[in-house]
């Protein structure tokens, strides 16, 4: 695979992948070098890549440094929804960040993982299909439950 | 029920969405593994703060006579209230408050920190010399940024800049392990140099031994020079309105 498809490929989902990385790591600085990460592995591995959908590949890479960084760095998942307050809006990126992993730490990573590609990175089904190697139809059912048991959680704690 | 999954895919949908910076893809090489200390403190404003600390907190386990200036220097320092210091780094952009980041392998940036305290309190101005006039300022647990003049960012932040915080950091952390500290005084006319060798950085700092004042301060990792003053300047008259 010829380096200018990888570097093209990758400008076309930029700030796609960088809103994904952000929000997972939850540190702007920190999304930037797993950014720079990928690039490099996408770039050492050039001679022996054989992709056929590059974007697939990328996501499933970035996916895989972001969570070796969070282990990496002992970052423990956000669990204390109790005393979140949904009607204050978050300030900064910080508080943001925050809010979204809280809520996404109520249900199972395979369905927080379709939510992150659907709203962070602004992926349609089928492309999120294709990324995680699964139907569409249970791409779709998957982030319907994601969103129907935070909906739930939220409920219990009245918050909605 | 499809009103609240919507509220909840706004509640989960970025709201500070940024873009991602264009140097991204540009560097070739793997920047080099470095320390948790050293993360701790990459963002640029905290590691010069680190570095004029620990060019003044070395003076803890002097051994020659060259203790007396660097202590004093020190004291000076602490009752000085008020300095200006310009300085060169290399460092890439960051997305960060704080503009830059250290990186021994990224450009040349220069800039003017000024810093006053009130009550205790660290106010902390960084002017950098790029093309946007970047000015970023702490106070008061308040961050602000402006850029060619305009204020581009203000929230609520935990002064980073906290002397005594980055004191806690330079003399507990680091110069407590004896073992990663080396030291080098030399004398040369009025001119002590000092260099403390901590964990993967060496500080480099130079005191006059007339003034009693230290005059420079300068920081390497593996041999590259990534920070080092020009001019510092001590007990200026710095008005409440460059911290605004």
């Amino acid at each position: 695979m010829d380096k200018n498809r990888i570097l093209s490929s990758l400008q076309q989902e930029r700030d796609k992948l960088f809103c994904y990385a952000c929000y997972r790591l939850r540190s702007l600085e920190e999304a930037e070098d797993a950014l720079q990460d990928l690039y490099l592995a996408l770039v050492s591995k050039l001679p022996t890549l054989k992709i056929s959908n590059m974007m697939a590949y990328m996501y499933r890479s970035l996916s895989n440094i972001c969570t070796s960084r969070l282990r990496e760095a002992a970052k423990l998942p956000l669990t204390a929804i109790d005393g979140i307050d949904i009607m204050e809006e978050p300030k900064d990126f910080s508080e943001d960040a925050t809010l979204i992993n809280k809520l996404l730490s109520v249900i199972p990573e395979e369905q927080a993982e379709i939510i992150r590609l659907r709203l962070h990175s602004d992926l349609t089904f089928n492309d999120i299909a294709e990324i995680l190697n699964q139907p569409v139809t249970t791409v779709k059912a998957r982030y319907r439950y994601g969103l129907n048991h935070i909906r739930v959680r939220l409920q219990m704690l009245n918050q909605i | 029920m499809e009103d609240e999954l919507k509220q909840i895919e706004g509640l989960l949908t970025p709201k500070f969405n940024r873009e991602c910076p264009d140097y991204i893809y540009t560097n070739h090489v793997r920047k080099p593994a470095v320390s948790v200390w050293w993360k701790k403190v990459v963002g640029a404003a905290a590691m010069i703060a680190v570095i004029f600390t620990v060019g003044f907190a070395a003076f803890y386990t002097p051994a020659i006579n060259a203790e007396e200036v660097v202590k004093t220097s020190f004291q000076n320092f602490v009752r000085a209230d008020t300095y200006k210091a310009s300085f060169f780094l290399l460092a890439t952009p960051s997305g960060d408050d704080e503009i830059y980041k250290i990186a021994p392998d990224g450009n040349r940036v220069e800039g003017t920190m000024y810093m006053k305290y009130v009550d205790d309190t660290p106010m902390v101005r960084f002017e950098w010399n790029d093309d946007k006039h970047t000015v970023v300022i702490y106070s008061g647990g308040k961050y602000l940024c402006y850029k060619n003049g305009q204020l581009t960012a203000r929230h609520d932040s935990s002064p980073i800049l906290n002397l005594k915080e980055i004191t806690n950091l330079s003399t507990a952390e680091l110069l407590a392990d004896k073992t990663k500290l080396e030291k080098s005084i030399t004398e040369n006319g009025d001119k002590i140099t000092l260099s403390t060798m901590c964990k993967d950085i060496m500080v480099i700092a130079e005191f006059s031994a007339d003034n009693k004042r230290m005059i420079k301060v300068g920081a390497k990792l593996n041999d590259v020079k990534f920070m080092e003053t020009e001019t510092i300047e001590y007990g200026i008259n710095l008005p409440d309105s460059l911290f605004e």
